[in-house]
C-alpha cells in the first residue's frame, strides 16, 4: 500500500492514532465489532471468534474464543456486538438459533457466559441496549424478535414479525434507537420496517415498507433522532424520517448490489458507509444527498465485505471492515479512493428538435479566453452552491459547465417529419399507388425531391403508362435548389475546444443563444436547464425545415392550408400488431411485394447506369418523360442507382426517405444494400420515431422491416406494470393482491369488491374515475348445449339461465363494430329512452350523435331519469339489413313470438329493477352484469336512481340471503330471464347488447 | 402445389378474439378438405406408379394437421376451437380418411384421467390460465393440465417458463430450446424432449443439431459437461466449469449472460421436466415396459432402505433420446457415500434469498425475481387441509420435505434438527422422494400409489412441486455459488 498515511486524531483526552492495514484471519468473518475503548475489535465467523487488538502498525490476536476440543454450531457466529457500555460484555448470533453471552472477565479460558436456546431459527442479528447494561435483543429468521434481561435465564419478552394474518417473516435486523430509550426498529425479509416499544409486546408501534425485497440492514442516526437508514436487496440505501407521523423517505441512494450493512459515519451527519452482500466487494461511503457517487471508496477486500464498524463514535477516519475474504482490515478515510476524482464530467446530447447540450468539466471551458459563465437570471436556480463542509475535502472537484446550443427557431421544427412519418403509406398497397400517394404527402408537405423522388421511383419499379400525367408533371416539373433537410444547422461557436477543432456552421440569420452555465456538482440541474432550453425552442415554424422558401415554390403553388385538409388515406390496423402473435424468427415480407418479388437479383455491374440520372442538385434539370425510359428496360437497371440514393438521403439525416424507400421497394433492392447499414438505417429511424411518440408508425417500421435484428424488437411482448395502492410495490405475482401487505391492490368504487380487470374510467363528467367490478361469484348457472327439453324442464318458467355456444353471431358482431354501425345507420335516428323504472322520457338523436358523445361513462352521481339509454324503439325497416344477420336463440316459448331490442351503451349505464315478459339478452360486445330477483322478491329500489347508483348504496348492506342473483354475462353468451322476473343491468365496458324479447 | 396457399397456419387459433379464432379455423378447414380432395382424387384415379411417394408424403402431411387438430379437440381452452376441431375431424372421416385416436392416456399415468380436470371445466381463473399458456405455447401441455391443480403456482411457473423460453433474452431463442432438449434428454424424458424439439424447430432451429450433441455449435456442446453434472451431482459444480465455458466465450461477448442464462434456462427446464416425469410419464408404450422392469428392480432394492445406486442401473434410455447427451452412464450417485470428499454446502453461507438471488438479477435480469416468486409460491403453499384433515399447519412437514431433499444434495441447515425428518416421512414416502429428485426417470405408478394412501392427487402433486422447486434450488446453489466463485 503505497499512499498508506498515518493519522493521529484527538478525541477528547485518548488519541487515536493508526494507518490503513490489514491482517489475514484464518477463516472468513461473518461480523466484527469494535470494544468502547477503540482499541480491541471481535471478529466473529462460522470457524472463528476471535478478539484483536488495533495497534498502531498492525492488528495483534488477543484472544480465541472459541475453545474446547469440539466445534459446536453453537460457536459458529452469524452475528457479533461488543456492549457499549461494558468492556467484558459481548453476545453472538449462532447459526443454529443460540444466543450466546460472553464474559471476558471470567477467570477460566471458557467466557461464555450464558446460552438462550429460544429461537427455532438462525438468529440473523443481536443488540445491546445503548445506554441499559443488561438489555440484550435478538432478531431470528423464525420471525421473532426476543429480548433478554442478562440476570435472567429466559427472555423476557417476545415479539413477532407477523404481518396481519400472514405467515411469520423472518428478522433481519434488529436496532436500538440511540435516543429514544423504549425504541428498536427491526427489519424484515419482505421488505417491512417495524419499530416497537420494548415495553409493549404484543404490536408494533409502527410498521412500513421499506424496500422490494428483504432489509437486510438499518442504523439509527447517531445525532439526528429521527434518522434510520435501512439497506436491501434492492440495491437501495434510504434514510427514513422517523420523527412525522408517517416513516418519511429523506434520502434515496441507489448502489450496485445489494446492500448488506450500513453505518452511518461519525461526525459527518450525511455520510454513510455501506457494504454489499454479493458481486462487489468494496466498502462505500455516501453522502447521501449526492446519491449517485460514492464519497469514498476502499477497495482492499477480494472477496465480499460482511462486517462493518466505525472505530470510534466520534472519529470519522477509522473504519474497520471484516470480509468472506478472511482478512480484518482497518482503512484510513484519506486513503480512500475517490470516484469523483474519475469520473467523467463529460457529457453531450441532442435535444429532439436539434438543441445541443453539452457539459464539461469547468476547467476545460474556463480555460478558454472571453466566455463568462453563466450568471442566471432564470426561473430556476441555475446555482446552488454548497457550502464545504470540512469533512467533504474533494466537494468542487467534479463542478462541470454546461453549454447549451439552440436551434435557430424555426429550423427546429420537425413537423414535417411527424406528418411525412404519420402520413406516409408503407405497405398494403400496390407499389405504383404506394409511391404516389407517398409522393403527395411529400409535395403537400413542400418536400419537392423527395416527392420528385417518389415519383421517379414509381416510374423506374412500375409499368410505364400508367403514370397519372397531372402527378408527373407536377412531381417532375417543379425544380428545385430545394435542399435536403439539413439537421445540423445549429451555432456550434460556442463549443469548448476541449472537444475538438472549432467547427462555425454558421448559417443562421438568427441569433444563437449559448449558454455556460456553471453547475456545481449537482447533476440534477442540468436536465431543468435542457427542458427549459427545449421548450424555447418549440415555436411552430411557418416553414418546414430545410425546405428553403425559394421563388420557385410559386411556380409550383401550393396552399399550406390544403395540403393538410385532405384526410390521410391510408388507415393503419387497429392494433399495431396481433394480440398475440407466433413468435417467429424470420417474419416475411410485406406482403404485397410477393408478386414482384421474383425479379432477378441485381448486381452492382450495373453501377454505370447511375448517369442516366444524376443525383445532385441538377437534378431538376432533366425532365423526365416517358420517352427517356425504355420500357424493355428492366426495372434492376436502375437498382445500384437507387441504393445511392438512398444513401445519399441517409447521409444527409433523412433517414425517413431511406427506410420508407427501403420498405415500399422491397426485394427489388434489399440485396443491393448491405444488411448492416439497413440495420442502422433502421434503428435510426425507429429511435426518431419513438422520441416523437409516434409508437404506431415505429412499429409498423418494425414489423415491415425484413432485418432480422429489427423484427425481433417488437417480439417482446407488452408488460403492464402494476403497483400496490397501499406499499407501491409492484405486484407481480397476480394483478390485484398485494403479495406484500395482503391486502387487495383496488377495490370497486361501488360495490367494494376487488377489481380484477382493467376497466378504470377515464374522467369524464364531475364524478371522481370509478372502477366497476364483476361480481364476486356468480350465481346464474352457465350452460353449454342446453338441449331444448333440459331448456324448458329447468329453467324456462323457473330460473336464469346463461346460455353458452347455442348460437354463432360472429358474423353479427363483426357487423356491429363501431365503425361498421357508424358506417351505416350514423345518419339514422334513434330513440333514446331514460334510464329509470317506470316513466320513460324518450329523445330522439342521430345515431352518430349518440355514439360519439353519449358514450361515456356513466357519473355515478346522476339520476336514472337524466341518463339516457339507447335500447329498444329500434327502427326495424331501418335496421333490417342489421338484424337479419342476428341468429336468435333458438328456444321459443309456445305462444310467444320474438321481438328484439337492440341497445349500445356506455360504461356503467344500465336499466334500474324492472321487471316484463321472458326473454334473452346476448351480449354482442363488451360486458354486462345483472341483478335478478324472482317475481315474489320485489327488491329494495329507488326507481329514479341508476343500478350503479343501488350497487353503490343499497348492494352493499344487502344481508347474503337478500342478494340478488347476479352473474356477468360476455360477448357471446345469452342469457334467460324468465316471465315477470326482477333485473337490473350493468353495462361494465362499452356494450353493444340485442334482446329477444318473448311476448 | 403453391406451398403458401396450404401452409397451415395454427397462429390465429391463440387469439383471445374469437373471430380471428374462426377465420383462422375455416382457413385450416378448407386446407385440409382440399388435402383431403386431393388425396381422394388421387387414390380414385388409376394406378399412376410415379405418384406413390408424394402421396405418401403428402398423406403424412394430413396425418400430422389431423393429429394436431385432434390434440386441439381435446385441449384447447377456447370451446369454439375444440368443437370446431372435432366437427373439421368428423368432416373429414365422413369423407372416408382415417383419423387419429386419442391414445387414451390423460396428461398423467399416476392420476386417473377422471380426477383430473378437464379442459372445459375449468373455472376462471383456471381459464385464464389455460388462455395465456396456450396462447404463448399454442398448446396446453400435460403439465400445465397436473399443475392446474394449484393454479396459484402454475401462473408462476408459466410466467418464468415463458420469460426463459420466449422473451428477449441474451440467448438465441433455439438456443434456449436445445438446452431444453439436453436437460431433459438427461432425465430420460422424451415427452419433454419432443416439445422442445418442436419448439426448436419453431423457432428455426437447424434440423441437424438433432442429430446428436456433436452436431450443435461448439458454445452448446460446452455445455454439455456442465449438463451433466448439474443433472445429476451438482454439488461436483466447481468453478473450473464456468471457466471452461467462459473462455471458449469469451471471444462472443457479454459472457456472463450466456454462461448465466444458460444455466439458468436449463435449470428451469429440468425442473419442468421432472414434473413431467412424475407427474404424467411418458404416454409411450415402449418405454413403459423399461421402466416396469427398472421399477421392479427398485422395489427390490427397496430392501436396503433408500439408498440405491444408480451404477446397478442396467437400462440405457432409448436411443433417441440419449442422442442429445454424452456419457449416458453418467447418473445420481448419493452425495453422502460417493468416493471423493465433498464439504457441506452450508445454506447459512450461501443462500438463495441472500446471494443467489442477487446473482441471477444481476446476470439476467428480472429472473431473479421470477425465481424467487416460484421458491416462494411452491414452499409457501398451503390450504391447511392433510387428507380429510383441515385447519393443519403444514408447514413443519413442507419444511422437512424440503430440507430432505437439500440434505441429499448434501446442503445443511444449521438450525435445523434433521431428526424432525425421519418422525415426519415414512420410508415409502422417502423412497418416492429420493426417485423423484434423483432419477425421476424410474419413478413407477406404485411408488406414487405407495405413498401417503390417504391423501389427495392434489396434495401429491402439491408435494411434487416441492420436491422439484427444492431440487432446483439445491442445483442452483451449487451453480451460482460456482459462477460467484468464479467471478471473484
Amino acid at each position: 500500500m503505497e499512499k498508506m498515511s498515518r493519522v493521529t486524531t484527538a478525541l477528547g483526552g485518548s488519541a487515536l492514532t493508526g494507518r490503513t492495514m490489514h491482517c489475514h484471519l484464518d477463516a472468513p468473518a461473518n461480523a466484527i465489532s469494535v470494544c468502547r475503548d477503540a482499541a480491541q475489535v471481535v471478529v466473529a465467523g462460522r470457524s472463528i471468534f476471535k478478539i484483536y487488538a488495533i495497534e498502531e502498525e498492525q492488528f495483534v490476536e488477543k484472544l480465541n474464543l472459541r475453545v474446547g476440543r469440539k466445534p459446536s454450531l453453537n460457536l459458529s457466529c452469524a452475528d457479533v456486538v461488543w456492549h457499549q457500555m461494558d468492556e467484558n460484555l459481548l453476545a453472538t448470533a449462532a447459526t443454529n438459533g443460540v444466543v450466546v453471552t460472553w464474559n471476558l472477565g471470567r477467570p477460566s479460558r471458557n467466557k461464555q457466559d450464558q446460552l438462550f436456546t429460544e429461537h427455532k431459527r438462525t438468529v440473523n442479528k443481536v443488540c445491546f441496549h445503548p445506554t441499559e447494561a443488561h438489555v440484550l435483543l435478538s432478531g431470528s429468521q423464525d420471525g421473532f424478535m426476543k429480548c433478554f434481561d442478562l440476570r435472567r435465564k429466559d427472555s423476557v419478552s417476545t415479539f413477532s414479525g407477523e404481518a396481519l394474518g400472514g405467515q411469520s417473516e423472518s428478522v433481519r435486523d434488529v436496532q436500538f434507537s440511540i435516543r429514544d430509550y423504549f425504541t428498536f426498529a427491526s427489519t424484515f425479509e419482505n421488505g417491512n420496517v417495524q419499530l416497537w416499544d420494548i415495553r409493549r409486546p404484543d404490536r408494533c408501534e409502527r410498521m412500513f415498507t421499506a424496500h422490494n425485497g428483504p432489509v437486510f440492514c438499518c442504523d439509527w442516526h447517531p445525532e439526528d433522532r429521527g434518522w434510520l437508514a435501512t439497506g436491501g436487496r434492492d440495491k437501495m440505501v434510504k434514510v427514513w424520517d422517523m420523527t412525522t407521523h408517517r416513516a418519511k423517505e429523506v434520502h434515496c441512494v441507489q448502489t450496485i448490489a445489494s446492500v448488506a450493512r450500513v453505518k452511518w459515519r461519525p461526525e459527518c451527519r450525511h455520510h454513510l458507509a455501506t457494504c454489499s452482500m454479493m458481486v462487489d466487494h468494496n466498502i462505500y461511503v455516501w453522502d447521501v444527498r449526492r446519491p449517485f457517487v460514492p464519497a469514498a471508496m476502499f477497495e482492499e477486500h477480494r472477496d465480499v465485505t460482511t462486517g462493518i464498524a466505525w472505530r470510534h463514535p466520534h472519529d470519522p477516519s477509522f473504519l474497520l471492515s471484516g470480509s468472506k475474504d478472511s482478512t480484518l482490515c482497518q482503512h484510513l478515510f484519506r486513503d480512500a479512493s475517490q470516484p469523483v476524482e474519475r469520473a467523467n464530467p463529460e457529457g453531450l446530447c441532442y435535444g429532439l428538435f436539434g438543441d445541443l447540450a453539452f457539459a464539461a468539466k469547468e476547467s476545460l471551458v474556463a480555460t478558454e479566453s472571453g466566455r463568462k459563465p453563466y450568471t442566471g437570471d432564470r426561473r430556476h436556480p441555475i446555482f446552488f452552491k454548497r457550502k464545504l463542509d470540512p469533512a467533504e475535502p474533494f466537494a468542487g472537484l467534479a463542478s462541470s459547465a454546461l453549454s447549451v446550443f439552440e436551434m435557430e427557431p424555426g429550423t427546429g421544427s420537425m413537423s414535417w417529419f411527424v406528418d411525412t412519418a404519420e402520413r406516409y403509406a408503407l405497405a398494403g398497397r400496390p407499389l405504383a399507388e404506394l409511391c404516389d400517394h407517398n409522393a403527395k404527402v411529400a409535395r403537400e408537405l413542400g418536400r419537392n425531391q423527395v416527392a420528385q423522388t417518389w415519383t421517379m421511383l414509381r416510374i423506374i419499379y412500375c409499368s410505364p403508362g400508367l403514370v397519372p400525367a397531372t402527378n408527373l408533371n407536377h412531381s417532375v416539373g417543379k425544380g428545385s435548389s430545394c435542399g435536403l433537410p439539413l439537421m445540423n444547422s445549429f451555432n456550434l461557436k460556442d463549443m469548448a475546444p476541449g472537444l475538438g477543432s472549432e467547427t462555425r456552421l454558421d448559417r443562421s440569420k438568427g441569433d444563437t443563444r449559448s449558454d455556460t452555465v456553471l453547475l456545481d456538482s449537482s447533476a440534477t440541474l442540468i436536465t431543468n436547464e435542457d427542458n427549459e432550453e427545449t421548450e424555447g425552442s418549440d415555436v411552430p415554424a411557418d416553414y418546414l425545415l430545410g425546405d428553403v422558401e425559394g421563388e420557385e415554390d410559386e411556380l409550383y403553388l401550393l396552399d399550406p392550408e390544403h395540403a393538410h385538409s385532405e384526410e390521410p388515406e391510408y388507415v393503419l390496423p387497429q392494433e399495431a400488431f396481433p394480440l398475440r402473435h407466433e413468435i417467429v424468427d424470420t417474419p416475411p415480407g410485406p406482403e404485397h411485394l410477393q408478386d414482384k418479388a421474383d425479379s432477378p437479383h441485381v448486381s452492382g455491374s450495373e453501377a454505370d447506369a447511375a448517369s442516366l440520372v444524376p443525383m445532385d442538385s441538377s437534378f431538376s434539370l432533366i425532365s423526365v418523360s416517358h420517352a427517356l425510359y425504355d420500357s424493355r428496360l428492366p426495372p434492376d437497371f436502375f437498382s445500384a442507382l437507387v441504393c445511392d440514393m438512398l444513401r445519399f438521403y441517409a447521409e444527409q439525416g433523412d433517414v425517413q426517405m431511406a427506410v420508407s424507400v427501403l420498405i415500399v421497394l422491397g426485394e427489388r433492392v434489399r440485396k443491393d444494400i448491405d444488411e448492416q447499414t439497413q440495420e442502422h438505417w433502421y434503428t435510426s429511424y425507429i429511435d426518431l420515431l419513438q422520441r416523437f411518440c409516434l409508437w404506431n408508425v415505429s412499429n409498423q417500421v418494425v414489423k415491415l422491416s425484413t432485418s432480422r435484428a429489427i423484427s425481433c424488437l417488437n417480439q417482446a411482448s407488452t408488460t403492464l406494470h402494476v403497483n400496490c395502492s397501499h406499499c407501491k410495490r409492484p405486484m407481480s405475482s397476480r394483478g390485484w393482491v398485494c403479495d406484500r401487505c395482503h391486502r387487495c391492490a383496488s377495490m370497486c368504487a361501488v360495490c367494494h369488491h376487488v377489481v380484477k380487470g382493467l376497466f378504470v374510467w377515464p374522467r369524464y363528467g364531475p364524478g371522481a374515475p370509478v372502477a366497476v367490478a364483476e361480481e364476486e361469484r356468480c350465481t346464474v348457472e352457465r350452460r353449454a348445449d342446453l338441449s331444448y327439453a333440459e331448456f324448458m324442464q329447468h329453467y324456462a318458467f323457473s330460473r336464469p339461465v346463461i346460455l353458452q355456444g347455442l348460437t354463432d353471431n360472429s358474423r353479427f358482431r363483426v357487423l356491429c363494430s363501431r365503425e361498421r354501425l357508424l358506417a351505416s345507420f350514423g345518419d339514422s335516428v334513434v330513440r333514446l329512452s331514460t334510464a329509470n323504472t317506470y316513466s320513460y322520457r324518450k329523445v330522439d338523436l342521430p345515431f352518430q350523435e349518440y355514439v360519439e358523445q353519449m358514450l361515456h361513462p356513466q357519473d355515478p352521481l346522476s339520476m336514472g331519469n337524466d341518463t339516457l339509454y339507447f335500447f329498444g324503439d329500434n327502427n326495424f325497416t331501418e335496421w333490417a339489413s342489421l338484424f337479419r344477420h342476428y341468429s336468435p336463440p333458438p328456444f321459443g316459448l309456445l305462444g310467444t313470438t320474438p321481438a328484439y331490442s337492440f341497445g349500445i351503451a356506455g360504461a356503467g349505464s344500465g336499466v334500474p329493477f324492472h321487471w316484463h315478459g321472458p326473454g334473452f339478452s346476448e351480449v354482442i360486445y363488451g360486458r354486462k352484469r345483472w341483478f335478478l330477483y324472482p317475481p315474489e322478491k320485489t327488491p329494495e329500489f329507488h326507481p329514479n336512481k341508476t343500478t350503479l347508483a343501488w350497487l353503490r348504496d343499497t348492494y352493499p348492506a344487502l344481508a347474503p340471503s337478500a342478494r340478488p342473483l347476479e352473474c356477468t354475462i360476455q360477448a357471446g353468451e345469452v342469457l334467460y330471464f324468465p316471465d315477470r322476473w326482477w333485473h337490473a343491468t350493468l353495462n361494465l365496458d362499452t356494450s353493444v347488447f340485442i334482446s329477444t324479447f318473448l311476448s | 402445389m403453391a406451398e403458401g396457399e396450404n401452409e397451415v397456419r395454427w397462429d390465429g387459433l391463440c387469439s383471445r378474439d374469437s373471430t380471428t379464432r374462426e377465420t383462422a379455423l375455416e382457413n385450416i378447414r378448407q386446407i385440409i378438405l382440399r388435402k383431403t380432395e386431393c388425396l381422394r382424387l388421387v387414390k380414385e384415379t388409376p394406378y399412376r406408379p410415379s405418384d406413390g411417394l408424394s402421396n405418401a408424403i403428402s398423406l403424412d402431411v394430413l396425418n400430422k394437421l389431423l393429429a394436431h387438430l385432434l390434440m386441439l379437440s381435446k385441449r384447447c381452452p377456447f370451446e369454439d376451437v375444440r368443437e370446431k376441431s372435432e366437427f373439421i375431424l368428423k368432416s373429414v372421416q365422413e369423407l372416408g380418411i382415417r383419423i387419429p385416436r386419442p391414445l387414451g392416456h390423460g396428461p398423467s399415468r399416476f392420476i386417473p384421467e377422471k380426477e383430473i380436470l378437464q379442459v372445459g371445466s375449468e373455472d376462471a381463473q383456471m381459464h385464464t390460465l389455460f388462455a395465456d399458456s396456450f396462447a404463448a405455447l399454442g398448446r396446453l401441455d400435460n403439465i400445465t393440465l397436473v399443475m392446474v391443480f394449484h393454479p396459484q403456482y402454475l401462473e408462476s411457473f408459466l410466467k418464468t417458463q415463458h420469460y426463459l423460453l420466449q422473451m428477449d433474452g441474451p440467448l438465441p431463442l433455439h438456443y434456449r430450446h436445445y438446452i431444453g432438449i439436453m436437460a431433459a434428454a438427461r432425465h430420460q424424458c422424451s415427452y419433454l424432449v419432443n416439445l422442445h424439439v418442436n419448439d426448436f424447430l419453431h423457432v428455426g432451429g437447424d434440423p441437424k443439431w438433432l442429430n446428436g450433441l456433436e452436431n450443435a455449435p461448439q458454445k452448446l456442446q460446452n455445455l454439455g459437461e456442465l449438463n451433466k453434472v448439474l443433472a445429476h451431482r451438482p454439488w461436483l459444480i466447481t468453478k473450473e466449469h464456468i471457466e471452461k465455458i467462459h473462455q471458449v466465450q469469451r471471444d462472443t461477448s457479454p459472457q456472463n449472460l450466456y454462461i448465466q442464462q444458460v444455466s439458468d434456462s436449463f435449470f428451469e427446464v429440468e425442473a419442468l421436466m421432472e414434473k413431467m416425469r412424475q407427474l404424467q410419464e411418458c404416454r409411450d408404450e415402449e418405454e413403459a415396459s423399461q421402466e416396469e422392469m427398472a421399477s421392479r428392480f427398485e422395489i427390490e432394492k427397496r430392501e436396503s432402505m433408500f439408498v440405491f445406486s444408480s451404477d446397478d442401473e442396467e437400462a440405457t434410455p432409448a436411443r433417441d433420446v440419449s442422442r442429445h447427451f454424452e456419457d449416458t452412464s453418467y447418473g445420481y450417485k448419493d452425495f453422502s457415500r460417493h468416493g471423493m470428499h465433498v464439504p457441506t454446502f452450508r445454506v447459512q453461507d450461501y443462500c438463495w434469498e441472500d446471494h443467489g438471488y442477487s446473482l441471477v438479477n444481476r446476470l439476467y435480469p428480472d429472473v431473479g425475481q421470477l425465481i424467487d416468486e416460484k421458491f416462494h409460491i411452491a414452499y409457501n403453499l398451503t390450504y391447511n387441509t392433510m387428507a380429510m384433515h383441515k385447519d393443519v399447519d403444514t408447514s413443519m412437514l413442507r419444511r422437512a420435505i424440503w430440507n430432505y431433499i437439500h440434505c441429499m444434495f448434501g446442503i445443511r441447515y444449521d438450525d435445523y434438527d434433521y431428526g424432525e425428518i425421519n418422525q415426519l416421512l415414512d420410508r415409502s414416502f422417502k423412497v418416492y422422494i429420493k426417485t423423484v429428485v434423483c432419477t425421476p426417470e424410474k419413478v413407477t405408478k406404485r411408488m406414487y400409489d405407495s405413498f401417503w394412501r390417504q391423501f389427495k392427487h392434489s396434495e401429491k402433486v402439491h408435494v411434487n412441486l416441492l420436491l422439484i422447486e427444492a431440487r432446483m434450488q439445491a442445483e442452483l446453489l451449487y451453480a451460482l455459488r460456482a459462477i460467484t466463485r468464479y467471478m471473484t
